[in-house]
């Protein structure tokens, strides 16, 4: 009986150390790095802007490779093992991911933990499912969680980040919060261009985006007997040409980046995420791109590129094959040059498939200059 | 012609020329019951098409082929090579794992490359859903003079199946050879599961029937053919994924086959 006591006592003592060891992480010392492992090369990237000097950030997956089918390695587990702060989206994209966190044995960065880090938090997602099935293909249960894609998004995901880092290394808040408050300016300068957010306020506009009503209100409002969409600056100007344009995705990546410039998603190649087209939908797609003039295929460059082609040829469309994330093409060298190549890659797949006036095929808005 | 219309007669076609070669090849490899030998090959295919990747050469073009076509001729050399003397070493063990060392050196090449994940789903599944006249006036026409090859050294293969053929291991190696060199052409079409389904399949459904040789390859051919013709009609009506609809079809007709036999075996026996 006494020994059972003890035997208890001294387990409760090991459980209660091995809690605090977990959890209690000090904030690194002067001259010591922040250690921030990123899921995504574009959480890094904006993880490096914001930490600066004061992290180290690595990323797990590549540019070029599909988040959803990562095959976990040692070294991935050895990464996460020596992390201080675990970016991630927080839905179920990287699926692979708990599977890591939960060898690696670094109980700091596990969800709900101070070094976890999910960028999703108080982002409005948009395809939400109604009905949960495997019958519907490889379905986000939380909604679409490919959020990298908008840079309204982005603006949430640097906060999220922001405040991980912080949390994490408390004596760095006001550099975070510098370098944080000059990214979202950088931001909102890309997107709307210098004008805009003057008149309406950033923070409305990316409202406006997110809900897809951004693009319309322009159109529709005047100031000064000039449309508003005539002050528009940045990535919205060099959209303008495809506003209100239909094109046909591969997969579900695209929504919020084709919500954001007012792109209809007419249709996918994959019927339901993650299944193979049967040749009655690839007819019956093929069949609907020559009905409505599509003449745009848009897809991630780690999809078979032959079947995008090989859609595009029956049709007549131009495929835009791009890369999803930073990284994952030589051009691509951060998140800002990332929107910048899908931008001009969709605006040239627009002008191959004539779908641009003379007016329209006049080089895009450059980027301000620093 | 309608899309529905154009996609079946394409499809037919293409299935019509490919099934009567593996049939044939097919049989071969069910008598001499190296039925893995088959998936080594098909791998080895896939294995060289990412190889080629690797080394900057496209999927499914003339250098990815020759890429392909050397790693099987390797693999048809150790296939004919390697038999243990060792009676407790079973040759399906040493074929196995050459199959396993393949397809995981195809992960590992395919972890390497820009969109190796769809490269290796795409040699694993195929993409026959894709394909277009050009691609089967090729198949047409490599799969004729392989055909005639087979016919004019009939006597040595079908020899070589019952085991009385001189200079065994050469002709082992022309028949792995030969095997090989159509998955050079099907995998990148029918991906490696299909390709072994169309070779092994209507071969042991022919194989429970008849043991002659024209008699089997008509019966294998027939109802491979039949079976397909009913997956690719079943896969339009229901939009379903044509490759693995058309390994359930060619599945289904097997377990059919079976029943017959089986029932047949039970008349003969009352």
């Amino acid at each position: 009986m006494k020994g059972s006591r003890i035997l208890t006592m001294l387990l409760a003592l090991v459980a209660i150390v091995a809690v605090a060891a977990g959890e209690a992480r000090p904030a690194p010392r002067e001259g010591v790095k922040l250690r921030v492992v990123a899921t995504l090369p574009d959480y890094a990237d904006l993880a490096r802007v914001i930490g600066g000097d004061r992290v180290a950030v690595e990323a797990i997956v590549r540019g070029d490779q599909d988040a959803h089918f990562i095959r976990p390695k040692p070294s991935f587990v050895e990464m996460v093992a020596r992390a201080d702060v675990l970016v991630t989206t927080g839905l179920d994209l990287e699926m692979w991911l708990p599977t890591v966190i939960d060898k690696c044995g670094n109980t700091h960065v596990r969800s709900g933990q101070p070094g976890y880090v999910a960028v999703s938090e108080g982002i409005n997602l948009l395809e939400k499912p109604t009905k949960l099935s495997r019958a519907e293909g490889g379905v986000h249960i939380y909604g679409n969680p490919h959020l990298t894609c908008s840079p309204v998004n982005m603006k949430r995901v640097a906060r999220n980040i922001a405040t991980g880092l912080i949390r994490n290394d408390p004596e760095g808040e006001a550099y975070y919060r510098a370098n944080l408050e000059r990214l979202l300016a950088r931001i909102d300068e890309r997107l709307f261009g210098k004008e805009l957010p003057e008149l309406l306020g950033a923070e409305t506009l990316c409202r406006m985006a997110h809900n897809g009503t951004l693009v319309p209100f322009l159109q529709k409002h005047k100031l000064k007997g000039r449309p508003l969409a005539d002050y528009a600056g940045g990535w919205l100007k060099a959209m303008r040409p495809l506003w209100g344009t239909a094109l046909v995705s591969y997969h579900k990546n695209w929504v919020y980046f084709l919500k954001l410039f007012d792109l209809e998603e007419a249709g996918t190649v994959e019927p339901k995420p993650g299944i193979s087209p049967s040749p009655k939908h690839v007819s019956e797609l093929v069949t609907m791109m020559k009905e409505r003039h599509i003449r745009i295929i848009l897809a991630a460059n780690y999809f078979d590129e032959q079947k995008i082609r090989m859609v595009a040829s029956r049709v007549g469309a131009e495929p835009v094959i791009v890369p999803l994330y930073g990284g994952g093409a030589p051009e691509a060298t951060d998140y800002f040059a990332l929107v910048d190549l899908w931008i001009d890659r969709l605006l040239a797949g627009a002008q191959k498939a004539g779908m641009l006036s003379e007016d329209e095929k006049k080089p895009q808005a450059e980027a301000p200059t620093p | 012609m309608s899309e529905s219309l154009h996609f079946l007669i394409l499809q037919l076609s293409l299935l019509a020329v490919v099934l009567v070669l593996h049939t044939y090849i097919g049989l071969h490899i069910v008598r001499r019951t190296l039925i893995f030998s088959d998936l080594v090959l098909d791998q080895l295919a896939a294995l060289g098409a990412l190889v080629g990747l690797a080394l900057g050469i496209g999927y499914a073009t003339p250098g990815s082929y020759l890429v392909s076509t050397g790693m099987v001729l390797i693999g048809a050399g150790l296939l004919a090579g390697i038999k243990p003397t060792n009676p407790l070493i079973p040759r399906e063990a040493v074929i196995g794992t050459l199959y396993a060392v393949a397809l995981l050196a195809s992960l590992l090449v395919g972890d390497k490359l820009s969109g190796g994940e769809a490269y290796v789903n795409k040699t694993l599944a195929g993409a026959m859903v894709w394909v277009s006249w050009p691609l089967v006036a090729v198949t047409v026409g490599v799969y004729a003079a392989l055909l005639l090859f087979h016919y004019a050294y009939r006597d040595k293969f079908i020899a070589l199946a019952e085991g009385t053929a001189a200079k065994e291991r050469w002709w082992d190696f022309l028949l792995f050879a030969t095997q090989g060199i159509i998955t050079i052409l099907i995998v990148p079409i029918a991906g490696v599961l299909l390709a072994y389904a169309f070779l092994m399949i209507p071969a042991a459904i022919a194989a429970m029937f008849t043991r002659r040789w024209g008699r089997a390859v008509a019966i294998g051919w027939g109802v491979g053919f039949g079976a397909c013709a009913a997956g690719c009609v079943g896969s339009w009506y229901w939009g379903l994924p044509y490759g693995p609809t058309l390994i359930l079809a060619l599945g289904a007709a097997f377990l059919v086959a079976m029943g017959l036999r089986a029932a047949r075996r039970e008349r003969a026996t009352d």
